[in-house]
């Protein structure tokens, strides 16, 4: 399986959740910051930490670990906030690390495994990268709240994916 | 993303170019519309009709330079119409009216399809419409002018200075000769046209009129009146070309023409109408300046704190410049502020406009009559509060004239009026605005609403339908009681969206409604989201701001005051029983009530009257503050944020939202608090 990472390629950030790695085209991430404080919005959606100042705007900062069912951590150092655009709107991701700037040319993006069923609306593929699988997600899945998702479940069969993904360098999948 | 390039900037600036036409149409057609229902005729439709022809023409020119064919298309239909009507001197009647409505809409729907990229509605259907009753070509000849007169078309009648000129021929004896030309392909090929033998005509005489006929077989000719002292056959060899000409008799019959349906309309040289400077401004500019202004009040709010930092170490007298000058700073930028508000308000006439052709339209297509009353035209409202509600009134409105408003014979029956009033109005109360939307129609019948929610709503139980007001039912989404769309009122979510956004906007929207008298919806918002002194407080450690506005006083109190009833916590005050609300536990947190001591926020009216329980008051702040647009962050009683100087968001309430009425429990509350005072002892339990 041939390494993604190219000088070709198209720009992607990439970042971490819960052990497992995610990359969004650079293009619509307009920023990655720190966290500074979020300010928590009564009776906003549950996945929505809070509000903050981007630039001048407030924004939401939806908190990915919830967003993929998976418990809420405190923010670290290595905590960072991608502020993301998509269908005219800006939304904060709240993310446990991203650090990475990397292109993957469109071949390396493959269809997600089969083992994939309620995850795989967020993933527009998957790439290898130096021993690791990434997600490469869909911003306008991510962003559309449906209310009906199965989070436990996908937060199952993203650490599942991931670990063998990973581990073996391969997964049954063509 | 697409680039921005000159072509996007060009089509910017003609979609805005197109936004003040089609305004200036939507005027024009309701000028029409009025005219028409009273049987008016005149000068009033003469104007319209023109300006109406104006607008179509420069739409239609700028359509074609976007390559946008549909709008190009559409617009020339629209035009022959109007053109049928100037040319026959008749005021538009209910069909042309009808063709011209829809016309307008769907050039609305074209250019905002134009807009947002999606697939361009095809207007085809529409222009054969407008072929079939007012082909481009007038089908219908002109009688033959009698002899001595050709005043066919009855629109023209001769100019003061026309007449002028035609009264000086006659005091001079001056013969009056009618010249007719007639030009053909040959002819202007040679360069022989209308205007060449204008100028000819002009030079050798003194040239009255010219005056286009239609021939009885189809054609045209040009009459032109001259006088002139010498025969014309003596004014040229060009005489002969394409060139006839008899003698008017008795001029005198030009001066006694009789006065057209338009009088004196002077031909397509409508002056402009002159209104006041205006420069437009990008949207998106507006909103950097505004984010610059509440970075500059964020900025002087922290210098703010660290002069009273300051104070503690350095003399009075050295930090007094420095507190003069903050002092002028903070002045200086509510002034600035004031102008940039003022920047984004426009009264609401426009929104008015709109709403009245819809209704008007609306009642003329199902053949209903309703009259208009506006008042307040000219109260401001923030531009962007005027665009999120426009969609949502139009639903109100659609929904008043298509369900609330009784046909003339029902109305008769019952005792109305035939005809119909919706009022319109617009008020500034205080810092807020009030809309308020009303129609005499037959009202809501609030028992059937509630049958209809229990059958139709299954996830609505009875007991909830119960605790609902009529009001919550009717905004569920989804919710209808009318078994089929409506073509005009859609199906059901219009009410729902229409509340979502007046309390988004951190507004209130209250419906009262009597079964055979009429139906009132009050929608209450804020004027604009910039301005806001607000009163800043904390409640378990979150900082929120509540507007200076609502808030009628504050108040130190102590737990032991408190009295704690089945309904609620309540204080006294005012010998009454103040109902309170803890921000610490809304805001999910540590209960401000439970602290020995606090503050209370007295806000609302009468008996909305209630108190807001916080931990500690911080003062006074003058703010920019930003609305909460992402859906993300909707949270009823959150009506935007600000930054006070140190980056952190900071929540601004509407206290009217935060909970709806005092708890009953209240009433027997307070009795015993008047027993007390009267009888100076315990009450009796009870």
């Amino acid at each position: 399986m041939t390494d993604a990472i190219h000088a070709e390629g198209n720009p992607y950030v990439l970042f971490k959740v819960a052990g497992a790695h995610y990359a969004l085209p650079s293009q619509v991430v307009l920023h990655v910051e720190m966290v500074e404080d979020v300010t928590p919005v009564p009776n906003a959606h549950p996945f929505v930490d809070g509000a903050v100042f981007s630039r001048g705007r407030v924004i939401p900062v939806v908190n990915c670990r919830a967003r993929f069912g998976f418990g809420r951590t405190d923010v670290t150092l290595k905590s960072r906030l991608l502020v993301l655009q998509s269908q005219g709107r800006r939304v904060g991701l709240l993310v446990d690390a991203a650090r990475e700037f990397r292109k993957i040319v469109p071949e390396a993006i493959m269809e997600p495994p089969a083992e994939m069923q309620r995850s795989s609306r967020y993933v527009v593929g998957v790439a290898h990268m130096e021993g690791r699988l990434v997600f490469v997600l869909n911003v306008e899945a991510l962003l559309d709240f449906d209310g009906s998702e199965d989070l436990e479940e996908i937060a199952r069969e993203f650490t599942k994916v991931a670990r063998e993904g990973g581990s073996h360098g391969t997964f049954s999948k063509e | 993303m697409a680039p921005s390039s000159p072509f996007t900037e060009f089509l910017d600036d003609y979609f805005a170019e197109c936004d003040e036409h089609l305004a200036g149409l939507r005027r024009c057609l309701l000028v029409l519309s009025r005219a028409v229902d009273a049987g008016e005729s005149g000068r009033l439709v003469a104007d319209a009709l023109e300006e109406s022809r104006r607008r179509l023409h420069t739409l239609k020119g700028l359509s074609a330079m976007v390559g946008l064919g549909a709008a190009a298309d559409l617009t020339h239909a629209l035009e022959s119409c109007v053109l049928w009507h100037l040319r026959r001197g008749d005021a538009p009647d209910t069909t042309a009216l009808s063709l011209l409505s829809d016309g307008l809409e769907q050039l609305e729907g074209i250019l905002a399809a134009r807009k947002d990229g999606r697939p361009i509605p095809n207007p085809e259907a529409l222009i054969r419409r407008a072929e079939a009753f007012f082909p481009s070509r007038p089908s219908a000849p002109a009688p033959p002018a009698p002899h001595g007169q050709s005043f066919a078309g009855r629109l023209h009648e001769l100019t003061a200075a026309e007449r002028e000129l035609l009264l000086e021929a006659q005091r001079s004896n001056i013969p009056l000769w009618r010249v007719t030309f007639e030009p053909t392909q040959e002819r202007n090929a040679r360069g022989l046209h209308v205007n060449a033998v204008r100028e000819r005509l002009a030079s050798v005489g003194s040239l009255v009129k010219a005056l286009p006929r239609i021939l009885p077989e189809g054609g045209i000719v040009f009459d032109f009146y001259v006088a002139a002292q010498h025969d014309p056959s003596t004014w040229g060899d060009w005489m002969g070309d394409g060139l006839s000409w008899e003698r008017c008799a008795d001029p005198s019959f030009l001066l006694g023409a009789k006065p057209t349906p338009f009088e004196n309309v002077p031909p397509w040289e409508a002056p402009g109408r002159l209104r006041s400077q205006v420069i437009r401004v990008d949207a998106a500019r507006l909103d950097d300046i505004h984010r610059s202004l509440g970075d500059l009040f964020a900025t002087g709010h922290r210098l703010k704190s660290e002069a009273a930092r300051l104070a503690s170490l350095c003399p009075a007298p050295a930090l007094r410049p420095l507190e003069e000058g903050l002092n002028g700073l903070f002045r200086q930028l509510k002034a600035l502020r004031s102008g940039i508000v003022g920047l984004r308000m426009m009264p609401m006439e426009e929104v008015f406009d709109r709403l009245q052709l819809a209704a008007v339209n609306l009642a003329r297509d199902l053949q209903k009559q309703v009259t208009l009353e506006l008042k307040g035209a000219e109260t401001e409202i923030d531009k962007f509060m005027a665009e999120r509600l426009l969609d949502p009134l139009l639903h109100v409105v659609r929904n008043a004239v298509f369900h609330g408003l009784e046909s003339r014979d029902e109305r008769t029956r019952a005792g109305k009026d035939p005809v119909g009033r919706l009022c319109l109005e617009a008020a500034s109360v205080g810092d807020r605005i009030r809309i308020t939307v009303q129609d005499d129609g037959r009202g809501i019948d609030e028992e059937s609403v509630r049958r209809r929610a229990r059958q139709g709503d299954t996830d609505l139980k009875r007991e909830e339908a119960e605790g609902l007001s009529l009001l919550d039912i009717l905004c569920r989404p989804g919710f209808s009681t009318k078994p089929a769309a409506d073509h005009a009122a859609g199906r059901g979510v219009g009410l729902s969206i229409l509340r979502e956004t007046v309390e988004s906007l951190g507004g209130r929207l209250d419906l009262h409604t009597k079964p055979g008298e009429g139906t009132t919806f009050v929608l209450d918002l804020p004027a604009t989201l910039v301005v806001r002194p607000l009163i800043v407080v904390e409640a378990a450690g979150l900082v929120l701001g509540i507007p200076l506005g609502e808030v009628a006083r504050i108040l130190r109190a102590e737990a032991g005051a408190l009295s704690h009833t089945p309904g609620g916590v309540v204080l006294p005050y005012e010998k009454k029983a103040l109902p309170l609300l803890d921000l610490g536990s809304w805001a999910g947190r540590t209960p401000v009530l439970q602290s020995p001591s606090f503050h209370v926020l007295v806000i609302g009216q009468e008996k909305h009257r209630r108190g807001l329980a916080v931990h500690r008051i911080r003062g006074l702040f003058e703010t920019v503050v930003q609305g909460l647009d992402d859906p993300l962050l909707h949270s009823r009683a959150v009506a935007g944020a600000t930054d006070l100087g140190d980056g952190q968001v900071v929540l601004v309430l509407h206290p009217a939202d935060l909970e709806e009425t005092a708890p009953a429990p209240i009433a027997g509350f307070e009795q015993r608090l008047r027993d007390r005072e009267a009888f100076g002892e315990a009450p009796k339990e009870g």
